[in-house]
């Protein structure tokens, strides 16, 4: 730094009072099917619902997208259905915690190894009475859909901290993990809340976001819903996929570049408490 | 209050194994046992390994051993006749950074944080709703887990609180209490593993020092009671004003 600039800096500092950053973010203008221009995607669970969703915004929106599901002939549909030379497919089941190091690799190698960001959306769905639950049902539940993101977000953050990529880490959580519950589904739900803000918290510094969005009764096959059938019940619209999935793309995109730490939820303002 | 018998799971520290006799169990478990005995209950510990605490009874039962978790419900019953009231207080704390936790460690920690209070309360709830008893859960929970974390403590306790909560709304009507605390740094031997790694200070805590078992123990006894029959769901935060933002 030459003489010139740090007294600059100097004056500036005495003018304004604190030192002078030189971050500039520029969201002003984003075209929409840009968005995502350029960015290498991982979604787990891609080969229905919600993350199939959100492998075809994407793709829409400019980036590249990897979708992973526990069979190939399910990806092989999904494939075809999104018909880009955009996404790829790799069979990467989540709750096999001890393969989730390698399985991040061989992502990061079908990308070229670069990795922008992370949709962890892979989930089951399991409601029973609070009394029929097995052991199974809730170590199931719990490794789909906490424990595996838990890994794949350790393995992801440290990729990104070695290789300094401003990365982005979204989860799809449910509202069931912001109101009070008995059953594994929405505890696992909360575990993951807490997760997303403990890290957005630990790793903002290092540029890294983490945000997730808690979809209310989603149409997919996780329930049997139709979404082109009756969306309707007990006195609630069901979104469909693709809501769920436009507000992922945001939170992918630097449109939503001060966001961190959230989980927005989307269902209507049902979990919303107007009780106290 | 009147003669009770309290299943009340001894705090377990695994990490470094020794700990356990430095300061001979000083965990909010036993504070509270001791506690309940004073108000004339009668007190069943659970632990990994034995405990002298005189009145109280001690069996011993790996609570993250899950599959014997109904096993070792009925053989209790059977040995020693009505229970009242449930208190789980068995938990693990780990130190490991974020991008060093281990599956193991993630298993452990929450299958004795969660998943055995998750299935203890299960069998609890049942003992009591087909035997008509207006019993008492307490699950002892943490400020970890009221807030972001991305530690498997936290997360685990996460879970916790908010099955405390939803238990507590879905058997208030069959006359069941669940409650929680969420005891902030408290000074017992889990912490002093803790000191090691500077987790401890008393620093950043308003009332200027961690809390201690017994008064841990206080909300407790207030939250086992009668006096506390209209508190459902709630999770107690003692913790010296330190979560307070
Ligand atoms: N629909 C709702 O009402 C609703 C509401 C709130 C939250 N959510 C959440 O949304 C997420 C997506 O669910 P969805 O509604 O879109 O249901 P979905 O159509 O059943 O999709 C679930 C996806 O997860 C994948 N998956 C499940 N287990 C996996 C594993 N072990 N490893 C890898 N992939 C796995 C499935 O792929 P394969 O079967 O090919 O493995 C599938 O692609 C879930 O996390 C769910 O909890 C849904």
């Amino acid at each position: 730094m030459s003489l010139k600039s740090v007294l600059k800096r100097c004056a500036k500092f005495l003018v304004y009072g604190q030192p002078v950053v030189n971050k500039y973010v520029s969201v002003a203008h984003i075209d929409d099917n840009k968005l995502l221009a350029g960015k290498k995607i991982l979604v787990t669970g891609g080969t229905s619902g919600i993350g199939l969703s959100v492998a075809k915004k994407i793709i829409a929106a400019g980036g590249e997208v990897i979708i992973t599901g526990r069979s190939q002939d399910k990806l092989n549909n999904a494939l075809k259905e999104i018909d880009s030379n955009n996404c790829k497919a790799i069979v990467f089941d989540i709750a096999n915690i001890t393969s989730i190091k390698s399985k991040f690799l061989d992502v990061v190698d079908l990308f070229d190894g670069k990795l922008d960001a992370v949709v962890s959306n892979a989930g089951i769905y399991k409601q029973k009475n609070f009394f029929d639950y097995t052991l199974d049902d809730y170590t199931r539940t719990m490794d789909t859909n906490f424990t595996g993101a838990f890994f794949l977000a350790q393995a992801t953050i440290k990729y990104w901290l070695d290789n300094h990529i401003d990365g982005n880490l979204v989860f799809v959580s449910s509202e069931r993990g912001i109101m009070s519950d008995v059953h594994p589904y929405g505890l696992s739900k909360v575990v993951c809340n807490s997760f997303v803000e403990g890290l957005a918290k630990q790793y903002g510094v290092n540029d890294i976001r983490v945000n997730a969005v808690a979809p209310g009764i989603t149409a997919t096959n996780i329930n049997n819903i139709n979404p082109d059938g009756n969306l309707w019940f007990d006195k609630r619209r069901i979104m469909r996929p693709e809501e769920i999935a436009e507000v992922v793309k945001f939170l992918l995109s630097d449109a939503s570049k001060c966001v961190n730490g959230q989980i927005v939820a989307c269902n209507e303002a049902y979990s919303v408490n107007m009780d106290c | 209050m009147k003669s009770l018998k309290i299943l009340c799971h001894e705090k377990i520290c695994l990490k470094i194994k020794e700990q356990l006799f430095f300061g001979g169990g000083t965990g909010i478990g036993k504070a509270i046992t001791n506690k309940l005995l004073s108000h004339g209950s009668e007190v069943i510990i659970c632990s990994r390994s034995k405990h002298e605490i005189e009145g109280a009874i001690n069996e011993i039962w790996d609570v993250s051993d899950i599959g014997s978790i109904q096993e070792n419900f009925n053989n209790i019953i059977k040995k020693y006749g009505q229970i009242d009231m449930v208190v789980n207080s068995q938990g693990i704390l780990t130190h490991s950074d974020f991008l060093d936790v281990s599956p193991e460690e993630m298993e452990l920690v929450f299958k004795t944080n969660i998943e055995s209070v998750f299935f203890i309360c299960q069998y609890a709830v049942r003992y009591f709703k087909n035997n008509s008893i207006y019993g008492h859960i307490l699950n002892i929970c943490s400020t970890e887990g009221l807030k972001g974390t991305c530690y498997p403590y936290g997360l685990s306790k996460a879970a916790a609180v908010r099955l405390t909560q939803g238990l507590g709304k879905a058997t208030v009507r069959d006359g069941i209490i669940v409650n929680g605390i969420a005891p902030g740094a408290t000074a017992t031997d889990m912490m002093r593993q803790g000191d090691k790694h500077n987790w401890a200070p008393a620093y950043g805590i308003p009332s200027g020092r961690m809390c201690t078992a017994n008064e841990i123990a206080n909300a407790a006894v207030f939250l086992l009671s009668d006096a506390g029959r209209q508190m459902c769901g709630e999770v107690m935060v003692v913790d010296g004003g330190e979560s307070l933002h």
